[in-house]
Formats: structure tokens, sequence, C-alpha cells
């Protein structure tokens, strides 16, 4: 049972890191950057 | 200081230097796709390897592709030593009999999460929990993988800033399987040899009980000692085969070996610096950077030296012996130690052969400082460098501004994306540190519930299941500005994906190598993914020629803004925090019992 909990911080912390990228992605088109 | 003291640090950076540039023609060739005479003979093997995995070498990624396949690459190999430590019970070579009770769910997740990163922060005692399975295929694995990430994302960082008006920062799979082929895989067969002829065990034999001298019965851990050992340091991973790591004899029994073991963990990343400078065009500037890490290396390395050859003033007092030889080898001596100390912590090693919680309060901060200041001395494989490029867009940044010109990096012109994606990173470092070492110095434990269950020590070879209460202080040895410290370095340590103790605290219970799981899992992907978004946008960017106003960054001055910028940064953030331990421990000791 405790096995599936560390999976799924593990998977939680992954999701957060590709949303991050995304994110990050869409901040370049930001005012004033060339 | 003894003159020994300064031979050793000077004999060191010389031999360092001397290799410098060697090492990093070799990475230039290896990852700017030259021909040369390694690739002749394995680049068949290294084709195939593509094939097997479906990989077109030469389709470059933009750096969100190059972002997305680091982090499924780090995933699917946590997932996999998570389940590897778990069933270590029903797995092969497990002469020594472990099972899921030596390594309970938070342990793994903290070992799998800790070894992906390069961390290897070890909660665990080697010898007493892991099969020699666990040791050769779940951990190992990831002494070699996640070096490669970091010397793959260095490289795409570098191919960012060389390139001009283009979209791709290279292919992520191609380069780890390059830096893993051509640069891990051969100097780690001949630097194991170097290890085993030193006197480091390479074997398959379980532990051996023997009688010593006095009679008692001792139990000694054997196996491949050697192969872990050369990877240990070569991927500045720093996970031992031994719970005392350098310190044991087995892992480091002589002072060659002891002198070999500094040089393999700062090899690669100073030979980068020099693949930095080739790759950009001016070597100059890959000096530049290499001056500047140099510069934090050294005063470091004299001031922990310094520090204690002149030991506790207490003892001063007294009459007695003064320098502090409290958890140190006598085989390794003051300046054996320190040194290693501050390459160690420079890079992001964690390798130890002392214990940096014996250390004076002035001898402890600078390992300290080390970690804080994002180990970019020299720095981890890869990281130490991709590091101190953010800061050198930084340093470009603050000088643009007290001038007020538009910052320029290489020719090219930092806008505000970069930056804000240099704090991005800065800032994530320093949330998790400060965050998670307030959180531990504050938190209480209820005797029952959920809190209690996660501030659960585990039974092993010693004795059953406590569990500890009240404070979370109480899983110190070490009350007062020590015991903060103890705190502030595990956190530093975690994040800083070091993987070095201070010792002194009990961190093997659920909420501990839960949190700092996950502060080593911050601490590399929220630098990563900002240093890929620089790369991907810098490839894009067009160069402009020189003018009179462009600040040069390949020169002496722009080293030593580099530096100020490093301290600066680092002190800003984390001197309240150092404030409170070290520093108040070191006027503590000095002032005890009054003048």
């Amino acid at each position: 049972m405790n096995d599936l909990l560390f999976v799924i911080i593990t998977l939680g912390m992954f999701g957060l890191l590709a949303a991050l990228t995304t994110g990050l992605h869409k901040l370049r088109s930001g005012v004033g950057d060339e | 200081m003894a003159p020994t003291a300064i031979f050793q640090i000077v004999l060191y950076f010389l031999i360092l230097l001397a290799l410098t540039k060697p090492v990093g023609l070799y990475l230039h060739k290896v990852f700017m796709g030259d021909s040369f005479f390694l690739s002749k003979i394995l680049g068949g093997f290294e084709r195939m390897i593509y094939r097997m995995l479906g990989v077109k070498p030469e389709e470059d990624q933009n750096w969100k592709q190059y972002a997305f396949s680091v982090l499924a690459f780090s995933l699917v190999s946590m997932l996999l030593t998570y389940g590897l430590l778990r069933l270590q019970g029903v797995l092969p070579l497990n002469s020594q009999g472990f099972g899921p009770k030596q390594m309970p769910e938070h342990l793994a997740f903290n070992a799998a999460a800790s070894f992906m990163t390069n961390t290897n922060w070890q909660s665990y005692s080697p010898e007493l929990t892991l099969s020699t399975f666990s040791n050769m295929v779940s951990l190992a694995i990831h002494n070699w993988a996640s070096a490669a990430v970091g010397l793959a994302v260095a490289v795409a960082l570098i191919r960012g800033l060389a390139r001009r008006e283009m979209n791709g920062i290279g292919n992520f799979w191609a380069d780890v399987v390059r830096g893993t082929l051509y640069i891990f895989l051969p100097i780690c067969i001949a630097g194991a040899l170097v290890y085993v002829a030193s006197g480091v065990p390479q074997n398959f034999s379980p532990n051996q009980s023997i009688t010593t001298v006095e009679g008692v019965k001792q139990n000694i851990a054997l196996g491949p000692v050697a192969s872990q050992e050369i990877i240990k340091q070569l991927g500045t991973n720093g996970g031992g085969f031994f719970n005392a790591n350098s310190a044991h004899p087995f892992e480091n029994p002589t002072p060659f070996a002891d002198l070999f073991t500094k040089i393999l963990i700062f090899l690669i990343p100073a030979g980068l610096t020099y693949m930095f400078g080739k790759a950009v065009g001016n070597v100059r500037q890959g000096w530049a950077i290499f001056a500047a890490m140099s510069t934090l290396f050294l005063v470091g390395a004299f001031v922990g030296t310094w520090a204690e050859t002149a030991g506790n003033p207490q003892f001063a007092k007294l009459g007695v012996e003064v320098a502090n030889m409290e958890g140190k080898e006598t085989r390794f001596g003051i300046a054996g130690s320190t040194l290693f100390a501050s390459i160690t912590t420079g890079a992001s090693c964690g390798a130890v052969n002392s214990m940096h919680d014996s250390f004076t309060p002035i001898g402890g901060l600078v390992p300290m400082f080390n970690i804080l200041s994002g180990e970019v001395i020299f720095g981890g494989v890869g990281a130490g460098l991709y590091g101190m490029l953010i800061f050198a867009i930084l340093s470009v940044f603050i000088a643009g501004l007290m001038v007020g010109r538009t910052p320029e990096y290489l020719g090219k012109k930092i806008g505000r994306f970069e930056v804000q994606m240099a704090m991005v990173a800065v800032l994530a470092m320093a949330a998790s540190i400060l965050g998670f070492a307030a959180l531990a110095s504050v938190l209480q434990i209820p005797k029952e519930g959920v809190m209690a269950a996660l501030n659960t020590f585990p039974g092993d070879a010693y004795g059953g299941a406590v569990t500890a209460y009240g404070p979370m202080t109480g899983n110190l040895n070490n009350s007062g500005a020590h015991g903060f410290g103890e705190i502030l370095y595990t956190f530093a340590s975690a994040t800083g994906n070091n993987g070095s103790a201070f010792a002194g605290i009990t961190v093997n219970t659920p909420l501990y190598n839960t949190l700092i799981g996950i502060a080593m899992l911050v601490g590399r992907f929220f630098v990563i993914l900002p240093v890929l978004a620089i790369a991907g946008h810098m490839a894009k960017k067009k160069v402009t020629p020189n003018s009179a106003g462009t600040f040069p960054t390949d020169s002496s001055t722009f080293a030593m803004l580099l530096v100020g910028v490093v301290v600066i940064v680092g002190a800003l953030t984390f001197f309240p925090a150092l404030a409170l331990g070290p520093v108040v421990e070191h006027l503590q000791l000095s002032n005890m019992g009054g003048k």
C-alpha cells in the first residue's frame, strides 16, 4: 500500500516538472523578449 | 599552516590545471562530432545502440523535446530502481540475505531519488542494507546514468551558447550514449584497475567473519568495491560501498589512492570549462570560468585548512594539541581531510574521507558554503558548468545594469527570459534549502497518528521500530547552533545534489527520507529545466559583433566579477541561516568561559 503512495509521490513530482516545462515554454512570448 | 599542507593544495591544483586542456579537448571531440581513435573502435557498437533504441543521433531536439527526454529517462529509471530495491529479497546476488525489511518504502524512495539525481545521499548503512545486486545494478547504474545526464545537459547548454540562429540543442539520447561509451567507460576500466592495484577489493565474496587481536568477532564486508569507487568519484556521485565512505581503508587505502580520488572528482568538471571555451570559439572564455572556479576553490581550501590547523581555542587554553583531529583519519591528516572536503563539496560529489560534523565551525562553514553557492566550484559532472554559466548570465546582467547597456554574453543579447530562468534556478534552490530546514527546525511530532507514523525509525539489525515524538529536532545529536547547522547542511546537501552528510542527525525515518527525497528532485530538475530553456533560447539568437561598449567576458575582470556574484548571491540568500549556525557557533566557542 505504501509502495503505491511513493509511486504516486514520484509521478506527482514529475507531473509538476512536466507542467513547469510547458509553463516555461509559454513564458517565451513575454514582452521585451528578443 | 604547515608547509606540507600548502604543498598538498598547490600540487593538487597544478595537476588539475595540467589535465584541464587535454580532458577538454577530448570532451570536445566526443560531443562535437569529431572523429577520434575510440570512435573508430567503438563506433559500430554506438550505432548498434542507436538502432536498438530507435534513436537517430543526427536529429536535433529543441529544448522542450530535450527536457522531456531528460524527464522521461529520469522518471523511468527512478521507478525501476524503486522496484528493484524493494524486490532485492527475491533477486540474485544476495548472499547477505537482505530483503524489504532492510529497504522499507520511504528508504527505497529516498535511495532511488538520491541516485537518480546524482546526489547519492545514503540514509542507510550500505553494508547492513544492500544486497550485492542492489549495489551493482539497482544503484550503480545511476552512478553512470545520472552523471551522463548532467554531462548531456551541460553539453546542450554549451551548444545553445555556441550556435547561431538554430532551433536544436543536440540529441539527448546520443549525448547520454556518447558520454557513457567514450568518457565514463574507458576511464572507469582503467581507473578501477588503478584502485585494485592500490589495494581496493573487487570480488563477489560474502562478508568475512574474523576475530581481531583483541579477541572480538568482526564482520568485514567485501564485494565489488573498486568498480563502485571509480564511478563514484568520476561521476561525482559520492555514494560509497561502505558507510565510512572514503575514510574506509578498503575504499581509500593509500595516500596515492586519496590523491587519485581527488583528481577524479574535478577531472571532467575542469575539462568542461576548456571544452566550453573551444566550442564557443574562444578558449579564453573557458579559462575565465576556470579562473573563477579556481579562486573560489583555493580560498575555501586554504581557509578550511587554516581553521582546522588552528583547532579549538578552548584546547589551546589547556595547553594541549590544538589542531582539530577529531573525526579525521590520521592517515590523511588535516590538509588531506580539508582539501578533500573542499573538493567533494565544491563538486556535487559528497564522498567524504573525514567527518565534516567534527570540523571547527569555520572549517565546517567552508564545505557548507561550497554547497550553498550552488556547487559551481568546478561542481558536479555537467552540473557545475551549467550552474556557473547561470551565474555568468547573472553577472553580465548586473554589469549591464551598472553601466546602462544591454547585457550581452558571447555576442548574444541577454533578454528578460534568460534572466527569469536564471532566477528560477537560483530561487528554487534557496526555497528548498531554507524552506525544508525551517520546517525541520520547528515541526512538532505528536505521540500518535499519521505524523507519529511518519517519524518512526524502522527496525534494523540492532533493534525494533521506535517512534520519535516531540520536536523534529529530537533527531539531532547536538542542540543549539551546531544542531541547526546539521539540519541546514542536510537540506543543502540534498538540494545541491551533493550527498555528503554533516552527520549528527538521524535521517532514516519516513518523514526525513520523504522530505529529503523531494528536496533532491527539486534541486536537480528546477535547475536543469531552466538551463535547457536558456540553451534553447540562446541557440536561436543572432550574434552581434563586439563594440567598444561590450563588456569582455574573457578577462580576469569578468572572472573576478563572477566570483563576486557567486559570493554575494550566496551570502545574501544564506547569511541569516549561516549566522544562526556556524557563525554563532564560532563566536560561542571563542568566547566560552570568558577571555
